[in-house]
């Protein structure tokens, strides 16, 4: 039963991530491969407040998700510039160098040592220790993170964020302040991420940076491309799928070691599989073709 | 300023060079940002290690070895997967995508197949260096300096020259008309991604020497070459190149003022202003950008 | 004398070496419908590039408004009341026609981020306005059986139309309409021409470029000649067929 919800709680992280990431990439078209960076931040932000400061879990949440989202703005800055590949290119090493300053900088973060000790969430004098709390706090916030995709989209601001998308000249020739909506989603979906962070750094109670690589930045673009890009259930069904079935592997007898390796080789070929096939995942929209012929 | 300084950033730059122009080959041929060439790097690597340790052959005929396989392993790369992709319409972005799957998961094939723990791939006997100008320069350093300029010149000549080359630099520049002048676009596609690899390939082997091994050494490698190829203009021949030497100067003239763990610091703040400022890089064409 | 709803003065635009425009200067007044005609090449629609900003042009000057346009960005301009055509026909192909005609209205509180959390009374009751326009827009010119159909499954004469209805929607005071009745059937044609001719009775003002001159010499009060860059000849609509300098380009 424990090991059910530990399941649980792990896809909701990756829900939260995810969604924020679809909204950046699925929905406005914007690929990043940064959002570990942001997934990181997060939970070093909180962690580090919560170690030194002792603040209480909500301030913590809010002060890691505000500084996420400015980094995100940072990020979304230059996209208003680069071109498509090529931004990809320069949020590769926004998060190369993250994580590099997270590993190196050891006074600070503590470097490869990581964080440890954590202590537990308390949410208005109540103390969250076992799996079953945990899971209705990170339940919730998954539902906020679907409910906060859930109203954009339907709303005029996601309908630009898709002509964005689809056709950006077009765009700003209707009257729409490209620039302001690409920064605005990165700045939500950073934020996101960073919310995603603090709730994996309570959870484990100890964060070290090998957890927010560009492995798991490519992880969380593979799950929004396997669930389908662009779509408000896409980030649910690929978190479902690319967490759980890594998982049975070890049903079948594995040994661990081989198994983080396989589980890796799954998605990646996963990845790769689906974009050469079936580029709108399993219930998307969004298959990363910009048309270049129309009529 | 140091000649050390000078001649640590020159062997930088050499290494740097291998990989941005197998990077920008790829990208100008196969209009391809690939980057799997991080575990083909690393790839090149552990082949060598494989013949060394395994099939018993002597370092130097394990490391001479390992590039064509390596570049071998990459030409099936295209064959195999991008290209059909390419036919099925892919372009760009979506071949970027799975560059990126194909990556995580040739790198946890040599995680399976090798181990995660750290190998070495030099021979134990400890080789001297000499003195150039007041500065040490290791063989390795000298060996991967001399290979670059070699690789360069081959392959400015193999492309000037050759009808292979030039039927590359069709491709790049127009694959329609190429294809319709006869040249065979597929197969230069595969010939050239072969070449970028193998160009990687050295590198993997001479970072290798100097390194050793671990299955993800190749990501930062990677990130530097792609650096160098985009800000010294990968549409030019010897951009890459120029964009290699640049970069690594910087690099070296900061971590002699401030200290070590700059270097990708450094990088990003340079692409950034390349990708920002002069998008063309150093070497490039301005690109008319007719988006309307 | 009122100003002119658009100031065009000098303006100058060279491409690596290749000269588009060349001291292009007119003025269109409100309630004008000009015909901006000439060859291939001649720089017409560089013109309606630099008019809305997203090529910059190197010397000149252009007023819309008595304001300067020339330094400021394409949605700003946008806003102040250019709305333009595309050559190449540009409509957001995914979604509906009516998402599509959504899209183009200005001044919607429901784009604001804020508003997508707070005040959602306020933008639902705009957005459900803005659907009653353009779903009347749409019937007014026809298109009202295809208010779902996603816009790629248009027929090319009925994307162009939608893209007109589109610029309309937005409200501009000048319209920029490059090419608007291209590669389409003559039923249509006529339809988009009587829209078009329409449009001074309603308080706009239009520039349209167009190859098909028949066309042109129907709906256009005035007309502008341009070649290699520059005004060559302008005047009525005869006045300009019958210019000896004209009927030498043409024969060029």
């Amino acid at each position: 039963m424990e090991y059910l919800l530990h399941i649980l709680i792990l896809i909701s992280i990756y829900v939260i991530l995810s969604a924020s990431l679809n909204l950046v990439a699925g929905y406005t078209g914007l690929v990043s491969i940064a959002h570990a960076a942001f997934y990181g931040v997060g939970a070093y932000v909180a962690a580090l407040i919560a170690l030194n400061l002792h603040s209480p879990f909500l301030i913590n949440i809010l002060c890691a998700g505000m500084l996420g989202g400015l980094l995100g703005a940072l990020v979304g800055i230059p996209s208003l510039r680069i071109r498509d590949d090529y931004f990809v290119i320069a949020t590769f090493a926004f998060q190369v160098i993250t994580f590099s300053i997270l590993n190196n900088w050891v006074s600070f973060t503590g470097g490869p040592m990581g964080l440890p000790g954590i202590p537990e969430p308390v949410i208005f004098g109540l103390r969250i220790s076992s799996h079953v709390g945990f899971l209705i706090l990170v339940g919730f916030f998954c539902g906020l993170t679907l409910w906060v995709c859930h109203r954009i989209v339907r709303s005029p601001f996601g309908r630009v964020l898709k002509a964005i998308r689809e056709d950006e000249v077009l765009a700003q020739a209707t009257g729409k302040n490209v620039a302001a909506y690409k920064v605005l989603v990165f700045v939500i979906g950073a934020g996101l991420a960073a919310v995603a962070g603090v709730m994996y750094a309570y959870y484990i109670s100890f964060i070290d940076p090998t957890s927010f690589t560009v492995m798991e930045s490519i992880f969380i673009i593979s799950i929004v491309i396997i669930g389908g890009a662009g779509s408000l259930w896409g980030p649910v069904v690929g978190a479902a799928v690319l967490v759980t079935i890594p998982e049975l592997l070890r049903f079948i007898g594995m040994p661990s070691s081989v198994a983080a390796n396989v589980r890796q080789i799954l998605y990646g070929g996963l990845l790769v599989v689906f974009m050469m096939w079936r580029p709108q995942g399993f219930v998307g929209e969004y298959t990363f073709q910009k048309d270049t012929l129309q009529g | 300023m140091s000649s050390q300084v000078i001649v640590n950033a020159v062997v930088a730059a050499s290494w740097y060079a291998l990989i941005a122009l197998g990077f920008s080959l790829t990208l100008r041929t196969n209009g391809l940002l690939n980057i799997a060439h991080a575990a083909v790097l690393a790839l090149s690597g552990y082949v060598a290690f494989f013949l060394k340790t395994t099939v018993s052959l002597p370092l130097t005929a394990a490391v001479i070895f390992a590039v064509p396989i390596t570049a071998g392993i990459g030409g099936l790369m295209e064959f195999a997967i991008f290209s059909p992709m390419r036919r099925r319409g892919a372009r760009g972005l979506v071949l970027l995508l799975s560059s990126l799957g194909l990556y995580v998961v040739l790198q946890n094939i040599l995680s399976l197949v090798f181990g995660d723990d750290l190998k070495i791939l030099r021979s134990q006997r400890v080789v001297e260096g000499f003195n150039v100008a007041g500065a040490r320069v290791t063989a390795i350093d000298a060996m991967a300096l001399a290979s670059a300029v070699a690789l360069l010149v081959t392959f400015v000549l193999f492309v000037k020259i050759t009808r292979g080359g030039r039927g590359s630099q069709a491709v790049s520049s127009d694959c329609e008309l190429a294809a319709v002048s006869g040249v065979d676009v597929g197969r230069v596609r595969v010939v050239s991604l072969c070449i970028g690899s193998a160009s990687v390939a050295v590198a993997g082997v001479f970072i290798a020497l100097d390194t050793d091994l671990v299955p993800t050494m190749g990501l930062h490698p990677l990130l530097m070459g792609i650096v160098a190829a985009l800000i010294g203009g990968s549409r030019s021949l010897l951009g890459p190149a120029l964009g290699a030497l640049f970069l690594a100067v910087v690099q070296h003239v900061v971590l002699w003022q401030l200290g070590a763990g700059w270097h990708e610091a450094v990088a990003f703040v340079v692409l950034l202003g390349f990708l920002l400022l002069r998008p063309e890089g150093l070497l490039g064409k301005k690109v008319r950008k007719s988006t309307v | 004398m009122s100003a002119p709803l658009l100031e065009i003065d000098s303006l100058d635009k060279n491409f690596d070496g290749v000269t588009a425009l060349a001291g292009f200067s007119y003025s269109v007044r409100g309630g004008e419908l000009v015909g901006l005609i000439g060859p291939n090449g001649a720089g017409k629609t560089t013109l309606f590039n630099v008019l809305t900003g997203f090529i910059p042009a190197d010397r000149g000057r252009a007023r819309f408004k008595s304001i300067d346009v020339l330094r400021l960005p394409p949605h700003r301009i946008a806003n102040m009341g250019i709305g333009r055509t595309f050559q190449k026909l540009r409509l957001i192909w995914r979604i509906s026609v009516l998402d599509n005609v959504l899209l183009s209205f200005k001044n919607q509180p429901g784009e604001r981020l804020g508003n997508v959390f707070f005040r959602r009374t306020a933008s639902a009751k705009q957005e459900a306005e803005n659907r009653n326009k353009a779903i009347s827009l749409l019937e007014e010119t026809g298109l009202r059986e295809k208010l779902y159909d996603p816009a790629e499954n248009l027929s090319y004469g009925q994307q162009k139309l939608l893209s007109l209805v589109c610029c309309f929607a937005g409200e501009p005071d000048l319209l920029l309409l490059d090419e608007p009745v291209a590669g389409i059937a003559p039923e249509m044609i006529e339809k988009i021409l009587s829209i078009i001719r329409d449009l001074p009775r309603r308080g706009k003002s239009v520039i349209l470029i167009e190859h098909n001159l028949d066309a042109v010499m129907q709906v256009c009060d005035r007309v502008v000649f341009m070649d290699a860059g520059a005004k060559v000849s302008e005047g009525t609509p005869e006045q300009v067929r019958n210019d000896p300098k004209v009927i030498e380009a043409y024969l060029d």
